[in-house]
C-alpha cells in the first residue's frame, strides 16, 4: 500500500521537476505579488505606524509568507477532481489499486513536495536574511510550531478541496462555483491581506471558521510567535475540523462514486 | 464576400458561446456571485487601509476606488473573451492540436478572442462601470476628458491583450501545465494599485516591462488629474510596442512549432 502511494508521489514530483517552465512559473508566482505588496506596504506603513499590529516589516514578511504558503498548501485537488470526474479519467482512477482520495492525497504530497525543493533555495536565503537583519524574532519552538501548522494547513486544505472538487459528480459545470470558492478562501484564509486589519467584530467571525488555519495561522504562528497556550488552542480546533471534513469527505466520496458509476457505468 | 463570411463565423462562435453560458444555470449564478466579490475585494481592501492613511502614493480613497472601477471594468471585458480561450490556445500549442485551428478559414487569433466567451464576466463591467460613476461624484469631467478616458481606456485593453497573449504564446518554447494562467491572472491584479507606488526598479519593472501600471492607471488619471494627460502617449507607445512584440513572437512561435507530430 506505501509502495502504491510513493509511486504515484513520485510520478507527481518528477512531472514537476522534469519541466524547467515549471520553475520558472513557480518562482515568479512566489516573488512578484510578494514584490508588489513590499512597494505597496512601504509606502503605506514607512513612518513606523502599525496597522492591525502589524509593521512594516512584519507587513512584508505576512505576505512573502503568504505567498510561499500558497505554493506549498494551496493544491488546486478541486480543479482536478472536477476535470477528472467530467473528462471520464476518473474512470483510469478508480480501477488503480489505490482508493480515489488517497490517490489525490498521494499526487498533492508528491507536487508539494517539488514546490518545496524548487523553492528551498529562496526560503533558506530569505529565512537566513531575515534571522541576519533581526527583523522578526523566531526561536525554534516558533519554527517547529510553523512546521506543524504548515502540515496540518496541508491536510485541511486537502481535504476541503476534495469535498468542494466532490460537487463535480452532482453538477456539469463548476468553474465558477470554484472560482467564487477560491476567492472567499483567499478572502477569509487572509490571503489579500491579513485578517487582523479587519474591524474586530468580523474577525471574531472569521476565527470562528476554519479558512484562518489555510494561512492566516501559520504564518501568524511564525510573524508574530503566538503563545504556546494560544497555538496549542488554535491546533487543537484545527485537528478538530480536519476530523469534520474526514468525516464528510468519506460521505461524498461514497456517495458521489456511486453516482459517478450510475451515470458512467 | 471573404470579410462577410468571416462576420459569419464569428457571429456563430458569439452565438455557440452564449448557449453555452446559458445552459449551466448553477454556474451562471456563482458567475454573478465572483463579480460582486471580484469588485468588493479590493474596495474593502482600500477601504480597511484608508481607515489608517489618508493617502498612498498621492492617491486619495476616492481616486482608487475610481481606479478599481476602471480596472474592473476593463478586467471584466477582457476576462469575458480571454479567460477560456487563452488557457485552451495555451492547451492546443502545448499538446500539437493547433493545426486545427489554424486551417480554419479564420484568423486563429480572432478565432481565439470570440470562441470562448464567458458573458457572465460582463457583469464584472457593468458593475466597474458603476462604480466609476459613484467614484466621478465631485469630480468636475468635461467632453475631451471623456473622450480622452475612452481612448485610453482602449489602449489598456490592448496591453492587458496583448501581456496575455504574450504570456500564453510563451508555451511554444516553455510548454508546461502549471498554472501558466493562474500566475498572469494573479499578476494583472495588480493593475488596480496607482502605478506611483513603484520606486526605482519596480518602477521599470511594473511600468515598463511588465507594464500592468499602465492598463488602467492612465485612464484614472485623466479623470483626475488632466493636466497628466501625457501619460496617455506613453501608454499608447507601450501599447505599440507589445502589439508588434505579440505579432513578432506569433510568428517565431509558428515556426518552431512542429504540430502534433513532433
Amino acid at each position: 500500500m506505501i509502495k502504491t502511494y510513493f509511486s504515484v508521489s513520485k510520478i507527481s514530483l518528477k512531472s514537476i521537476l522534469a519541466n524547467k517552465s515549471s520553475v520558472i512559473i513557480l518562482l515568479l508566482q512566489a516573488l512578484v505579488p510578494s514584490l508588489v505588496m513590499f512597494y505597496l506596504w512601504s509606502l503605506i506603513l514607512n513612518h513606523g505606524q502599525t496597522i492591525g499590529g502589524f509593521s512594516k516589516n512584519q507587513m512584508v514578511i505576512y505576505y512573502i509568507g503568504v505567498n510561499f504558503i500558497n505554493s506549498f498548501v494551496w493544491y488546486a485537488v478541486d480543479w482536478e477532481l472536477n476535470d477528472d470526474i467530467h473528462s471520464g479519467e476518473l474512470s483510469n482512477i478508480i480501477h488503480r489499486p489505490i482508493t480515489v482520495e488517497k490517490y489525490y492525497f498521494a499526487k498533492m504530497l508528491g507536487d508539494r513536495l517539488a514546490n518545496l525543493i524548487l523553492l528551498a533555495p529562496i526560503l533558506i536565503i530569505g529565512f537566513v536574511y531575515i534571522v541576519a537583519r533581526n527583523l522578526i524574532h523566531i526561536s525554534l519552538l516558533v519554527l517547529l510550531e510553523f512546521a506543524f501548522s504548515l502540515i496540518m494547513a496541508a491536510i485541511l486544505w486537502f481535504l476541503f478541496s476534495y469535498i468542494i472538487g466532490s460537487v463535480a459528480y452532482w453538477f456539469d459545470n463548476l468553474f465558477f462555483v470554484l472560482l467564487v470558492k477560491e476567492v472567499v478562501v483567499n478572502l477569509l484564509a487572509g490571503f489579500y491581506f491579513p485578517l487582523e486589519i479587519l474591524p474586530p467584530f468580523l474577525v471574531k467571525i472569521i476565527k470562528l471558521l476554519p479558512f484562518q488555519y489555510f494561512s492566516s495561522f501559520p504564518i501568524d504562528t511564525l510573524v508574530k510567535a503566538l503563545p504556546l497556550n494560544i497555538w496549542l488552542k488554535n491546533t487543537i480546533t484545527e485537528i478538530v475540523w480536519m476530523i469534520v471534513f474526514y468525516l464528510i469527505v468519506k460521505i461524498v466520496n461514497k456517495e458521489g462514486l456511486q453516482r459517478y458509476s450510475d451515470v458512467m457505468g | 464576400m471573404i470579410m462577410k463570411s468571416k462576420l459569419k463565423v464569428v457571429k456563430s462562435l458569439i452565438k455557440i458561446a452564449l448557449l453555452q453560458t446559458i445552459s449551466f444555470r448553477l454556474d451562471t449564478l456563482f458567475g454573478i456571485i465572483s463579480s460582486i466579490l471580484w469588485l468588493g475585494i479590493p474596495i474593502a481592501f482600500f477601504k480597511v487601509i484608508y481607515l489608517n492613511v489618508d493617502t498612498i502614493g498621492g492617491w486619495t480613497y476616492k481616486e482608487c476606488l475610481l481606479l478599481v472601477g476602471v480596472y474592473t471594468m476593463l478586467d471584466g471585458f477582457l476576462m469575458a473573451f480571454l479567460v477560456k480561450s487563452m488557457p485552451k490556445m495555451e492547451k492546443d500549442i502545448r499538446e500539437g492540436t493547433l493545426d486545427s485551428i489554424l486551417l480554419k478559414p479564420i484568423n486563429a487569433k480572432v478565432y481565439y478572442f470570440f470562441s470562448a466567451i464567458e458573458f457572465t464576466q460582463l457583469i464584472n463591467s457593468v458593475l466597474g462601470l458603476f462604480v466609476i460613476i459613484y467614484a466621478c461624484q465631485g469630480i468636475s469631467v468635461n467632453i475631451g476628458q471623456v473622450l480622452f478616458f475612452l481612448l485610453s481606456c482602449v489602449f489598456g485593453c490592448i496591453l492587458y491583450y496583448s501581456l496575455w497573449y504574450l504570456w500564453t504564446i510563451s508555451a511554444f518554447w516553455f510548454p508546461t501545465n502549471f498554472g501558466r494562467n493562474d500566475l498572469f491572472l494573479s499578476m494583472i491584479q495588480m493593475s488596480r494599485y496607482p502605478a506611483s507606488i513603484y520606486r526605482g526598479l519596480g518602477n521599470i519593472i511594473f511600468n515598463f516591462i511588465l507594464p500592468f501600471g499602465l492598463i488602467a492607471c492612465p485612464a484614472t488619471i485623466i479623470l483626475i488629474r488632466p493636466r497628466q494627460w501625457q501619460i496617455m502617449l506613453l501608454q499608447l507607445l507601450i501599447a505599440l510596442v507589445f502589439l508588434l512584440l505579440d505579432h513578432w513572437v506569433w510568428n517565431l512561435g509558428l515556426r518552431k512549432y512542429n504540430g502534433a507530430g513532433r
